[in-house]
C-alpha cells in the first residue's frame, strides 16, 4: 500500500471525517462543557484532589438525585429541551453495536447472553482506600430486570394523550423537536418529546389556567400540604388514567415556585418529585413531576410515557461485596488490588495513570463506605433496546486526614459481570503535563 | 495580557472543537470524549504558567489530551478494534462503499499491531494531519525526530500490511468484554 492510499483510507476511516462544527457545538454545547471543566477546577489540585473528594460532575451523573432532577424537570420546559437537545440523538450513530437485537432481544431468555451497555455511568476517576469494614445487611439482593417500551409513533401517541386528558386539537411537530396538542400558553397542552438523558419518550402536560373549575394560577406562598398522601394518590391515578403502567417510588414534596405562562413570576404550587418504580424497586433516573393547584388537581405533570412489564428478566447478580470491589477494580496498576479488603480494616485499592513514564506514587482517597441499595437504572443497549437494570448503590464518607469533607455516591451494576459488557470509563487526570515547546 | 479567566475562556473557546474530534476519535462514547476535553482543560487551567505561544496552543493541549487519554484507555488496541468496526459500518454503510472490507480490515489490523506510541503517530499524521515540527510539539521532541519516527512508524506499517495482504486473519472486531 502507497502512502497515498494510506492517507485516502486513513481518512476513510476518520470516526469524525463528517462532524461539522455545528454538529460539535450542538453535541457537547459550550455551557454544558464549561460546566464540567469549572467542576474540575473548583477540586484542590491532582495530590488533593483524590484525596478530598471525587469531581461533583462525576457523581452527578452517577447520581441524579430526585431533587435534581425535578430541578431539571421545572426549568425543562414545554418542548423547549427537546428542540434543543434533539440533536444529540445523532451520537449514537458513534455507539459500538456488538450485540444485535435479535442476539439479546429475541426470547428475552437472557440467562447466558451477554449485553453490551451503551450508557453507563463512569466509575469514579480516583483512587480509593477503604478505611473500614462496611455494612451490607440491608442489601436485598435481588432485583429484575424489565426491558422498557414506548410508543412506536409519538404522534399518534400525543394525540391519544390529549384525547384523555382533553386537550382539543391536532399534534404539530416532529419526532426530532417533539409533538405538541394544544398551546402551551394558557393551556391546555400536552406535548411528547425524547428525555435526551435515556432516550426515551417523556411526556408533559399543562393544565388550562383559564376555564375548567380549579385550574387557576397557583397561589402565590402556599406553605406545604401536609396531606402529600392525598397528591400522592392522585399522582399516581392521574399516570393510570393516562395509561402508564409503573407505579412512583417513594415521593418528595415541596411548595416550590412554578413558573406559568399568564400566571406571573410569583406562582407557587405544591410539587411533587418522585423516580418511578418497578416491583417496589425505585428506578434511579426516571422521574416524575406533578404540580397541584390549591384544589389538589394536577396542573403541570412531566412523566416518561413508557411501558414496564409486570414481570422482568432475572438476572443473576452478583453480589454487593464484588460490586463494591469493583469501584475500584478499574485500571488497578498503580496499587495491587486485594480483593480480601471487604473483610479487612485497611485496604488501599487503586488505579492511577497509566503512563509508563508516571512512576510517582498515586495519591489516595480514603471513602469508608456506609451503606448500600438497590436501584434500576435506564440504561440504552447497543441494539437500541431499553432496560432498566439492577444497580447496587453505595453511600459512604469521604475522608481527609481523618476529617470528613463530603459523601461518597456511587453505583455498580448488579448484574454478574460476564452478563454485561460495559466500555471502560475509568477517567484520571495525569500529574504531568508536556513540556511547554523550547525554542532555540 | 487578558486576565486568566478570559484567557482560559479564549483557549477554550478556540481549541475545544479540535480536542472534540481528537476524544471521539480514540474513545467509543462521546461522553467519554467530553470528559477527556474537559479534563485536559482542568490540567490547563493547573498549569497555566506553563502555556506556550499562541500558534504552538493546540500542539500542547494535544500532548496533555494524550496523557488522560493514557488514562482512560487499558490499551490502545481495544479503542482501535472499536474504531475499526466503527469503520467497517460507515464504510460498508455506503452506497458504493470505496474500500472492501478485507482492506480496512488489514489496515486495522496492522495499525493494532502498532505500539501505542506509533498508533499516535500515525493519527496525528494522517487524523489530526500534523506536520512533523506540529508532532514534534505533541510528543515533545523536535521536527527532526518527529519526522524521522513518523518515518519509521509509516514503514512499519506499510510492511504490515504487506504480510497482511499474504496472509489475511480476520480482526477481532466485536468488542473485547472487560
Amino acid at each position: 500500500m502507497n502512502d497515498e492510499k494510506l492517507a485516502l483510507m486513513m481518512e476513510a476511516i476518520d470516526p469524525v471525517r463528517d462532524l461539522t462544527d455545528e454538529t460539535l457545538e450542538d453535541l457537547f454545547p459550550h455551557k454544558d462543557l464549561m460546566t464540567k471543566i469549572q467542576a474540575g477546577i473548583k477540586e484542590p489540585a491532582p495530590e488533593q484532589s483524590r484525596v478530598a473528594s471525587v469531581p461533583v460532575w462525576r457523581r452527578a451523573s452517577v447520581m441524579a438525585t430526585a431533587a435534581a432532577l425535578a430541578a431539571v424537570v421545572a426549568v425543562g420546559g414545554f418542548l423547549i429541551d427537546a428542540a434543543t437537545t434533539s440533536s444529540q440523538f445523532a451520537v449514537l450513530s458513534f455507539r459500538p453495536s456488538g450485540v444485535t437485537a435479535s442476539e439479546f432481544g429475541g426470547s428475552h431468555s437472557a440467562i447466558g447472553t451477554t449485553l453490551t451497555i451503551e450508557s453507563v455511568v463512569a466509575p469514579l476517576g480516583t483512587l480509593y482506600r477503604f478505611n473500614s469494614t462496611p455494612t451490607f445487611s440491608s442489601t436485598s439482593g435481588a432485583a429484575s430486570s424489565y426491558e422498557l417500551t414506548g410508543p412506536s409513533d409519538l404522534s399518534v401517541e400525543v394525540q391519544r394523550l390529549a384525547t384523555i386528558l382533553n386537550v382539543a386539537g391536532t399534534a404539530t411537530g416532529s419526532d426530532s423537536n417533539g409533538w405538541q396538542v394544544g398551546t402551551a400558553l394558557g393551556g391546555p397542552a400536552v406535548s411528547l418529546y425524547n428525555d435526551p438523558s435515556v432516550n426515551l419518550p417523556r411526556a408533559s402536560y399543562i393544565a388550562p389556567v383559564q376555564g375548567n373549575a380549579g385550574s387557576v394560577c397557583p397561589i402565590v406562598g402556599d406553605p406545604l400540604d401536609t396531606n402529600t398522601q392525598a397528591m400522592q394518590t392522585t399522582a399516581q391515578s392521574f399516570l393510570t388514567q393516562v395509561g402508564m403502567t409503573y407505579t412512583l417510588a417513594t415521593p418528595a414534596f415541596t411548595a416550590a415556585p412554578l413558573p406559568m405562562p399568564l400566571c406571573g413570576l410569583n406562582a407557587s404550587a405544591q410539587q411533587l418529585t418522585a423516580t418511578i418504580a418497578a416491583s417496589g424497586v425505585p428506578t434511579m433516573n426516571l422521574v416524575v413531576h406533578m404540580a397541584f393547584n390549591e384544589n389538589g388537581q394536577v396542573i403541570e405533570a412531566d412523566f416518561p410515557d413508557v411501558n414496564l412489564p409486570v414481570t422482568g428478566v432475572n438476572y443473576p447478580l452478583q453480589s454487593a461485596e464484588a460490586a463494591a470491589s469493583s469501584l475500584a477494580a478499574y485500571e488497578s496498576s498503580a496499587i495491587q488490588w486485594n480483593a480480601n479488603w471487604f473483610s479487612a480494616t485497611t485496604a488501599v485499592v487503586g488505579h492511577g495513570p497509566l503512563s509508563t513514564e508516571k512512576k510517582t506514587a498515586p495519591s489516595i482517597t480514603a471513602v469508608t463506605l456506609n451503606g448500600v441499595t438497590i436501584e434500576l437504572a435506564a440504561t440504552e443497549l447497543n441494539n437500541g433496546s431499553h432496560w432498566l437494570l439492577p444497580r447496587y448503590v453505595f453511600t459512604g464518607t469521604i475522608l481527609n486526614d481523618s476529617t470528613s469533607t463530603g459523601r461518597f455516591l456511587d453505583s455498580v451494576s448488579a448484574i454478574e459481570p460476564k452478563y454485561v459488557n460495559m466500555p471502560s470509563t475509568n477517567v484520571g487526570l495525569p500529574d504531568d503535563v508536556p513540556a511547554p515547546p523550547v525554542h532555540p | 495580557m487578558a486576565n486568566k479567566d478570559e484567557e482560559f475562556a479564549r483557549i477554550v473557546s478556540t481549541h475545544r472543537n479540535a480536542l472534540l474530534r481528537y476524544g471521539l476519535r480514540r474513545l467509543d462514547d462521546h461522553s467519554t470524549a467530553e470528559d477527556l476535553v474537559a479534563d485536559t482543560f482542568v490540567v490547563v487551567w493547573r498549569h497555566f504558567n506553563d502555556l506556550p505561544q499562541r500558534d504552538e496552543e493546540l500542539f500542547w493541549l494535544y500532548g496533555i489530551a494524550g496523557r488522560v487519554l493514557s488514562n482512560l484507555l487499558r490499551s490502545r488496541q481495544r479503542s482501535l478494534l472499536l474504531e475499526g468496526r466503527l469503520a467497517l459500518e460507515r464504510e460498508l454503510g455506503l452506497d458504493t462503499p470505496r474500500y472492501s472490507k478485507e482492506d480496512i480490515e488489514e489496515l486495522m489490523q496492522a495499525l493494532g499491531a502498532l505500539s501505542p506510541e506509533q498508533q499516535e503517530l500515525i493519527q496525528l499524521a494522517y487524523w489530526e494531519k500534523l506536520s512533523y515540527r506540529e508532532i514534534g510539539l505533541v510528543i515533545g521532541c523536535s521536527e527532526k525526530a518527529g519526522g524521522i519516527r513518523l518515518s519509521r512508524t509509516r514503514k512499519a506499517l506499510r510492511n504490515l500490511l504487506n504480510e497482511a495482504s499474504a496472509e489475511v486473519t480476520p480482526i477481532p472486531l466485536l468488542k473485547k468484554e472487560i
